[in-house]
């Protein structure tokens, strides 16, 4: 997918004309800049990028891109992206989108895009919090939020505290049978960086949490930064019995690659479809409709 | 003053928005559990729900999930507060089906909100609940806070009776949103008016059945004619709701509203914030000596076409302002009263405008240029107007 006819590009190649509308200090500034540094140590074609996204602050970032950006409803980027590199695998694909559009209004799509190993990039930029409407608690806000003080918003809709427990998105998709699970944090941008570029790399669906502050209704900054922590120096992503354990039990985020397995990647199971060149297509089209002729 | 005039007048007055009036409204109905998923701008409403004590509030993971959930407590009888807008409402679209066809009782709140169709858009657009139309459910439409919690006590007590569903819809932000003086009702009056729950017609008090199974094409049919019926009988119902209502709290509610309509020769239909828009436009001809009235519709199912041309058949024009579009077809609420015109055999010439879509402001000005291209034309209209500050489009 790398453009090689062309000079090596440039971060700022990737940039739209639209000036991100994010509050200042939003982590998921840190999400879109290693997105672009990605892609440009990609030296991808903006023209072949297509980045989906569905609703809440994080499903703005396509507008922010070069190249296409398809800002769909609550929840469905997941099923859409996989259309577009279906229908057309040459076309880098990347999902972005937040906690809540992903493991709650969307929660349905992600099991079934890890498990059919869609080759797509999915970013999650995780705040632990619906930002875009002010502040509620989501899938990811830990259990009896409401007495930190780092919250001002929370007691708004939980002023008895978060009554569910969190799920464990890591967990979760390592048990779908994810093929590159890894996490990253948008105040470490290098190592998002590596990530997103090794999971774009991956043929299959690369599952990336980015961990992504809300400053303005759930300001995780100085929290996060005392509980990240790299993956062990002897890790192996292959071994995907620990990486369970890890996700279980962890007590800290830990940053890097979680998990690596080779699984063919959908569009190559369904390949044949679209191994036949057009016309043959059309002339096998053709002969289905003459025998209903 | 009656005894329990005197009682209902026990009422507290307090700057409240929408919103706030919303969730009051489903406090004072003696809902114990509230469903909700966050959406702009229904979320205020559930922001303050949340901050009751009494009341079990669930924030579920999508809105589909907040109707199936909010069905689950409906069929045990207990009362639910249910409120969302826009994408929410479409995405509780299956759903909304299943709870009319199982005749289950719930009340919900909408603030309308424009859908994601070219682009995604905040601002108020009747789209959302209009396009419930055919499920069942019963609709209302609001044009003050004050309205807002008066017709959620009204559409508890309708619906129950009537075994139908109700949305009680009020246009976003505009509503929802802005602060005004509503005058609260004491909780012990709302909910002797409202009533308690009956609830030996639930299924969950028959001893055991099973619901929502297979159901043979003969039975189904009757089922769906008798839902057709019950649409449509609902009228008397409310009559009688809002004719207690007034009795215990001194506001007086119909199907509709007119103003001005008796010796009007020109009638304007609206539904929703607008309506006071346009009552300021028809009280600004009245004062130069046109013959304007307007009618303001508070019920969209059942549709009051009876009442509407009884009000308003006598003009020879009757405008329509829809904030919401049928592609292809026009103004929605416009439709309706074109076939009510239609069937009861109304010589007037009906002028559908449709304006303030996507929230966009609508004047007393534009009001009044509607009026002008009303005065000015004495052909057949177009089908559908557009009408914008700059003037009226085809």
């Amino acid at each position: 997918m790398t453009d090689t006819a062309t000079a090596v590009r440039k971060a700022s190649d990737y940039k739209s004309e639209n000036k991100p509308t994010w509050c200042p200090g939003c982590g998921d500034f840190g999400v879109l800049s290693a997105l672009f540094k990605a892609f440009a140590q990609l030296d991808l074609d903006p023209k072949k990028i297509v980045i989906v996204s569905g609703i809440g602050c994080s499903g703005r970032l396509p507008e922010f891109a070069a190249g296409y950006g398809l800002h769909g409803v609550h929840g469905r980027t997941l099923p859409t992206a996989m259309g577009v590199k279906l229908a057309n695998p040459e076309l880098t694909v990347v999902a972005v989108g937040g906690d809540g559009d992903g493991f709650a209004i969307g929660g349905g799509h992600v099991p079934h895009a890890v498990r059919r190993n869609v080759d797509i990039t999915y970013i999650v930029m995780d705040n632990e919090v619906y930002g875009l409407t002010k502040g509620q608690p989501s899938p990811t806000t830990p259990q009896g939020m409401a007495a930190v003080k780092r919250s001002p918003s929370m007691p708004k809709m939980a002023p008895r505290g978060v009554p569910e427990m969190p799920l464990n998105m890591l967990a979760m998709v390592l048990a779908y049978g994810g093929s590159f699970i890894a996490r990253g944090f948008s105040s470490l941008p290098n190592q998002l960086v590596d990530i997103l570029v090794q999971g774009i790399r991956h043929p299959g669906f690369s599952f990336v949490q980015a961990l992504s502050p809300c400053i303005t209704f759930y300001d995780t900054y100085d929290l996060w930064k005392g509980v990240v922590e790299q993956l062990p120096a002897d890790w192996n992503p292959q071994d995907r019995v620990r990486a369970f354990d890890l996700a279980l039990n962890e007590e800290k985020f830990h940053l890097g690659l979680w998990h690596r397995r080779d699984r063919p990647p959908l569009h190559e199971v369904l390949g044949a479809a679209h191994d036949v060149p057009a016309p043959e297509r059309r002339a096998a089209l053709e002969r289905v409709m003459d025998a209903f002729a | 003053m009656s005894s329990r005039l005197a009682e209902g007048r026990r009422q507290t007055a307090r700057m409240i928005n929408g919103a706030e009036a919303m969730a009051l409204g489903f406090e004072l109905a003696g809902a114990r559990i509230a469903y909700t998923y966050p959406i702009t701008p229904q979320i205020e409403v559930m922001e303050t729900l949340s901050r009751n004590g009494e009341i079990a509030y669930v924030q579920a993971d999508s809105e589909y999930n907040v109707l199936a959930g909010a069905q689950g407590v409906a069929w045990t009888g207990e009362r639910c507060a249910v409120a969302t807008a826009s994408q929410g409402l479409v995405l509780m679209s299956e759903v909304m089906w299943e709870v009319a066809g199982n005749r289950l009782p719930l009340v919900m709140g909408v603030f309308n909100r424009g859908l994601k169709g070219p682009g995604w858009n905040l601002g108020a657009q009747q789209n959302d609940t209009l396009f419930m139309r055919d499920t069942g459910w019963l609709q209302f439409y609001c044009e003050s806070a004050q309205e807002v919690l008066d017709f959620i006590l009204i559409a508890f007590r309708v619906a129950e009776e009537s075994c139908l569903p109700a949305i009680v819809a009020g246009d976003g932000f505009y509503l929802s949103h802005e602060t005004e003086e509503v005058r609260i009702p004491d909780r012990a009056v709302a909910l002797a008016f409202v009533g308690e729950r009956v609830r030996s017609g639930d299924p969950m008090a028959a001893g055991g059945g099973n619901y929502g199974g297979l159901m043979a094409p003969p039975k189904y049919s009757r089922a769906c004619q008798r839902m057709h019926h019950d649409v449509t009988r609902v009228a008397a119902v409310f009559a009688a709701a809002a004719a207690e209502f007034a009795d215990r709290f001194g506001r007086s509610y119909h199907l509709l509203s007119p103003v001005h309509h008796h010796d009007a020769e020109t009638v304007v239909v609206a539904a929703g914030t607008v309506c006071g828009t346009v009552r300021d436009a028809v009280e600004r001809r009245r004062r130069r000596g046109d013959k304007v009235g307007m009618v303001k519709l508070h019920a969209f199912r059942p549709f009051p076409g009876d009442a509407l041309l009884a009000a308003a058949g006598g003009a020879a024009k009757i405008a329509v302002l829809d904030r919401n579009l049928a592609p292809g077809m026009g103004g929605i609420f416009a439709a309706e009263v074109r076939l009510a015109l239609h069937r009861l055999r109304c010589p007037a010439t009906l002028y559908s405008f449709v304006t303030g879509l996507g929230g966009a402001d609508v004047t007393p000005e534009m009001v009044e240029r509607a009026l002008e291209y009303m005065g000015a034309e004495n052909g057949r209209p177009p089908e559908t107007l557009f009408l914008y500050e700059t003037g009226v489009e085809e």
